[in-house]
């Protein structure tokens, strides 16, 4: 009986915190990776386009397109990347563990105590205490073992959103590689993709002069350099970035709502905050779909 | 200042210490990504059905050396040491603007070739020198073929 008042204890203290309520949090962690993998794309396009036309311009116009600045280029673009995207990647992907209790690590000690309650056993294998006191205490052990998670898991979640000032010179940067700074130059996104578009123009207007005496090898490769600008289109006028600029803005308004109530269940300025995230997220993925059209 | 002096002055325009936290990235070099590029498109106009296949070749690979420089000042991002002679920006335009009084008036498709690929040169020197000699002798170096091409064609 004194288990048993202890134990009602300890479910009446429970009932009365409530649970936390993570979907917020997991939430944002989704359309952090959604958002990320966008990113990463990208910054992969540039690096590996820059070979590609070189590529073309070797095969078309016999040129040694130097390939040694398409490698400065990959390793800018790669260190930049690890600096910021990746960064961002294994934040969104730490909240999400976070948020979804299956992927945290349980307390070692807990999980102990809930082992030594199912192994009180006798010599002949028979549990040594009483059946429903065993399954009582593996109850109570789930239950604190869930509530010192929980605690665990919140602390942790805003150990990360405490972050949130270091978070948003990492995006920052990111957002100045695919938009530009406030004083209005060119994002070096698109200045180099300006450059590979210039290098395809070469070669096009190179099939040109050559097109009387070579003509069907000048036709089928301005109809695939063509292609290959139009791939360019989208990116090297601007609105790619424009959106992925947008998107990132949308992300840092997100997790600062979220940092100030991650847990608070109904929460009606986040629910708005989340719903313009996911919009801007999806909106990139649609301009950065037809681009590829 | 002179203009005439201007490829020279490039080179032995005091070079300046550089101070801790002082670079030199792709994102201030905006004029000189433009002029390469604008090199490059110009030279696309010289792409005719008579232009023969040699000259063509040659003007592909000019414009090909200029767009890959190009992308080298993008991807650029050297940190000066403190106390070291820093290249500055205005090194690299005034430079610039040389070459392009020399190359506007220039009408021969050898010398015009040969100016470009000699102001290409003397970026690539300019941004991976460790001496402050190299630097100046790139400079002079890049006055001489210009005012050469100038007088040729």
């Amino acid at each position: 009986m004194r288990y048993w008042s202890r134990f009602s204890l300890i479910l009446l203290l429970v009932s009365l915190t409530g649970c936390a309520n993570f979907a917020a949090v997991k939430g944002f962690s989704e359309e952090t990776g959604k958002l990320t993998s966008a990113t990463a794309d990208e910054f992969r396009f540039v690096s590996t386009h820059c070979l590609e036309v070189a590529k073309v311009r070797w095969i078309v116009e016999g040129v040694d397109s130097k390939g040694g600045n398409c490698e400065k280029l990959a390793g800018a673009v790669g260190e930049l990347t690890s600096n910021t995207n990746e960064v961002l990647v294994i934040y969104g992907q730490r909240l999400g563990a976070l948020a979804d209790a299956k992927q945290f690590d349980f307390g070692e000690n807990l999980q102990k105590t809930k082992a030594s309650f199912i192994g009180l056993k006798d010599r002949e294998g028979k549990p040594k205490v009483d059946t429903a006191v065993v399954n009582a205490g593996i109850a109570i052990t789930d239950l604190l073992l869930k509530l010192a998670t929980e605690t665990q898991r919140r602390e942790a979640v805003g150990q990360l959103l405490a972050e949130k000032e270091s978070i948003r010179v990492l995006a920052g940067f990111m957002k100045v590689f695919f938009v530009g700074d406030s004083s209005g130059t060119q994002p070096l996104y698109q200045l180099q993709l300006k450059e590979d578009d210039g290098s395809l123009k070469d070669v096009i207007d190179s099939l040109g002069a050559l097109s009387s005496r070579e003509p069907i090898r000048a036709r089928e490769w301005t109809d695939d350099v063509k292609a290959r600008r139009q791939l360019l289109k989208k990116r090297v006028d601007g609105s790619v970035g424009r959106h992925l600029g947008d998107a990132i803005d949308a992300w840092m308004a997100s997790l600062d709502k979220l940092s100030s109530k991650a847990f608070e269940p109904d929460w009606k300025e986040w629910k708005e905050q989340y719903e313009a995230l996911k919009s801007r997220v999806n909106e990139v993925k649609k301009a950065i779909d037809s681009a590829r059209k | 200042m002179n203009k005439e002096l201007k490829a020279t002055a490039a080179a032995d325009r005091t070079l300046n210490s550089a101070k801790t936290g002082d670079a030199l990235t792709g994102a201030e070099l905006h004029k000189a990504i433009y002029w390469l590029n604008a090199q490059a498109d110009a030279l696309n106009n010289e792409k005719t059905a008579n232009t023969s296949i040699e000259d063509l070749k040659a003007i592909s690979q000019q414009q090909s050396d200029l767009r890959a420089q190009a992308t080298g000042l993008i991807a650029l991002n050297i940190q000066w040491l403190a106390g070291q002679a820093k290249v500055e920006v205005e090194h690299i335009n005034d430079a610039l603007d040389y070459a392009k009084g020399v190359i506007d008036k220039v009408t021969i498709l050898k010398q015009r070739l040969d100016s470009i690929a000699a102001v290409v040169t003397f970026l690539g020197v300019l941004l991976t020198a460790t001496k402050i000699g190299d630097i100046i002798a790139a400079g002079n170096k890049l006055k001489g073929d210009l005012d050469s091409a100038s007088k040729k064609g």
